[in-house]
């Protein structure tokens, strides 16, 4: 019987294999958001930084193609480079966090023993600090910056990955196949690259993705309150605390950042349910 | 008598269920158990499930560090110091029971058998890839095959591509546990064939486990019968009938098979 099963299971081509209309949006999204934040200071855009008082909350225009802000500012201009601050700052977070809690998820799921009980801990106490209060804190200690937050966050993230990737882990390492790994010769090193990586793959994109929403929401919040990104440098976040005000004058000003960063965040949350699809699938 | 492979002298290997403060007495999966397997010999260990023969397997594979007693493999001690003597691989090789997780899903067929040819035999990329190639062709996969990752083979493929990646070793013993059993009987059949056949070019010795004595039957030369977690008895394949069977379980797993009697008059 289980011949017959087997023979009858469709391949699986990729990520795109059964991609309905909303994820390859939701993809595409991302992407065009990702090529833009690359692409901008090659862009034939004003300066985003410039004022023109006597043009402030401008409508649409051949000039300024999304109109101005309260000062003035072109808003395409600002909304671009914004969306490339912000894009950055949550990837920073993110690949701190990945480089922390990926080889320690890894190695903890695959000796187990001391090193699952060391790193654990460690994972257990970063995650009982509020992100939030330490991003405070370290903002006013160290005013490090966008950067220099980012890197917390990261920190503050890590245990997040490390779990996902050790729970991940230990499922697969229990597979025969990593025996026969060690049997046709693979050193340890071997056979965490190339054997368990490519086994929890799926499992923590889905995590790497949700939490690349999370430091987005989390950049606009502490850039809102001016501990973040500084004014006047355009990101989604301090593009919202600037506009506030306006909500009612001009909500233009407002809402299409807004727009751009909710539509950021969703799309990456439908994205990593794509990811946990295919996991099912395969 | 021929040079012996394996040496197995009473290894006792003990689960805790639930942990070490667990009141549950600790089960005994293999007490005081001694094998031998001489080079080119076919062992079979057929028992029910829970009788310790897939625990006697991973002891003999390296896989399973017994609780006391020695296990020598091509006169070496396996669990001599704290860590394994991984050159025992070389000697031993093991199939394991589910085609569906003893392959890695990440590569193809042929990566997969090129792998212990480079890893153990230093060969080059290209040298191990034609040999991969060989070795998938002698145990019956085509080229198209062997580029193909696992998730697109069937059990049966799936079981002959990790009989090739043993043989990519160039093992002494090959311990089968269960290899055959998640099967369809064709498919069976023709992988024991095929099992037959090369043992007999390789000089390999086997050491096949089943619930099944027939299976056993068509492969092995001698056979141990657990349960329990120790051997109860040893039989010699030829002319086995339930009547040579001393021990009891022995006696009730040869008359548990089903025999076929064809009515050749009408």
């Amino acid at each position: 019987m289980t011949e017959v099963v087997a023979t009858g299971r469709p391949r699986s081509t990729g990520i795109l294999a059964g991609l309905g209309v909303t994820r390859a949006l939701a993809l595409g999204f991302v992407l065009v958001c990702l090529a833009v934040a690359v692409a901008v200071p090659f862009l034939p855009l004003g300066e985003p930084n410039r004022q023109h008082l006597g043009d402030t909350l401008a409508s649409y225009s051949a000039e300024h193609l999304l109109g101005t802000d309260q000062l003035g500012r072109d808003l395409l201009a600002r909304l671009l480079w914004g969306t490339r601050t912000s894009l950055f700052a949550a990837l920073t977070a993110i690949a701190v966090a990945t480089a922390v809690g990926l080889p320690f998820g890894m190695l903890a799921g695959y000796r187990r023993g001391w090193v699952e009980a060391a790193t654990g801990r460690v994972a257990d106490v970063i995650l009982t600090v509020p992100a939030l209060v330490l991003l405070l804190t370290v903002h006013a200690a160290l005013r490090s910056g966008i950067t220099g937050q980012m890197v917390t966050l990261g920190v503050v993230f890590a245990p997040r990955i490390y779990r996902v990737v050790r729970t991940e882990t230990v499922k697969v390492a229990t597979l025969p196949y990593l025996m026969a790994g060690r049997m046709s010769g693979c050193s340890h090193t071997r056979i965490l690259l190339r054997y368990l990586l490519p086994g929890i793959r799926a499992q923590s994109l889905v995590q790497v993705s949700y939490l690349l929403g999370l430091s987005l929401l989390i950049e606009a919040g502490i850039s809102f309150l001016g501990v973040g990104v500084e004014s006047p440098n355009a990101s989604l976040g301090t593009m919202l605390s600037g506009a506030a005000a306006m909500l009612a004058s001009a909500p233009r000003v407002v809402l299409i950042p807004a727009a751009v960063l909710s539509l950021l965040i969703l799309s990456l949350n439908v994205i990593g349910d794509i990811e946990s699809k295919g996991e099912r699938r395969g | 008598m021929a040079e012996l492979l394996v040496e197995v002298e009473s290894v006792t290997k003990t689960y805790r269920l639930g942990g070490r403060l667990a009141r549950k007495p600790p089960t005994v999966a293999v007490g005081g158990v001694s094998v031998a397997i001489a080079a080119g010999e076919s062992v079979g260990v057929v028992g029910e499930s829970g009788s310790g023969k897939s625990t006697l397997a991973g002891i003999i594979c390296g896989l399973v560090r017994p609780d006391s007693g020695s296990v020598r493999v091509a006169g070496r001690e396996v669990y001599a110091r704290r860590g394994l003597d991984r050159t025992i691989w070389r000697t031993v090789q093991m199939v394991f029971q589910d085609p569906y997780t003893s392959l890695n899903p990440a590569m193809t067929v042929a990566e997969i058998v090129a792998e212990p040819s480079r890893l153990w035999h230093g060969m080059d990329r290209r040298e191990a890839d034609r040999r991969a190639l060989e070795l998938l062709d002698r145990v019956g996969l085509s080229a198209g095959a062997a580029q193909s990752r696992p998730d697109s083979l069937s059990g049966g493929q799936r079981q002959r591509a990790s009989i090739a990646r043993a043989l990519a070793v160039s093992p002494s013993l090959v311990v089968l546990d269960e290899s055959v059993s998640a099967l369809d009987v064709s498919v069976q059949a023709q992988i024991l064939q095929l099992l037959l056949d090369l043992r007999r070019e390789n000089d390999l010795a086997y050491m096949l486990i089943s619930h099944d004595i027939s299976v056993i039957r068509l492969v092995c030369d001698r056979i141990l019968v657990m349960n329990g977690g120790e051997v109860v008895e040893e039989l010699l394949s030829a002319g086995l009938t339930e009547e040579a069977a001393r021990h009891p379980y022995t006696r009730r797993l040869l008359s548990a098979v089903p025999t076929m009697a064809v009515d050749r008059q009408g």
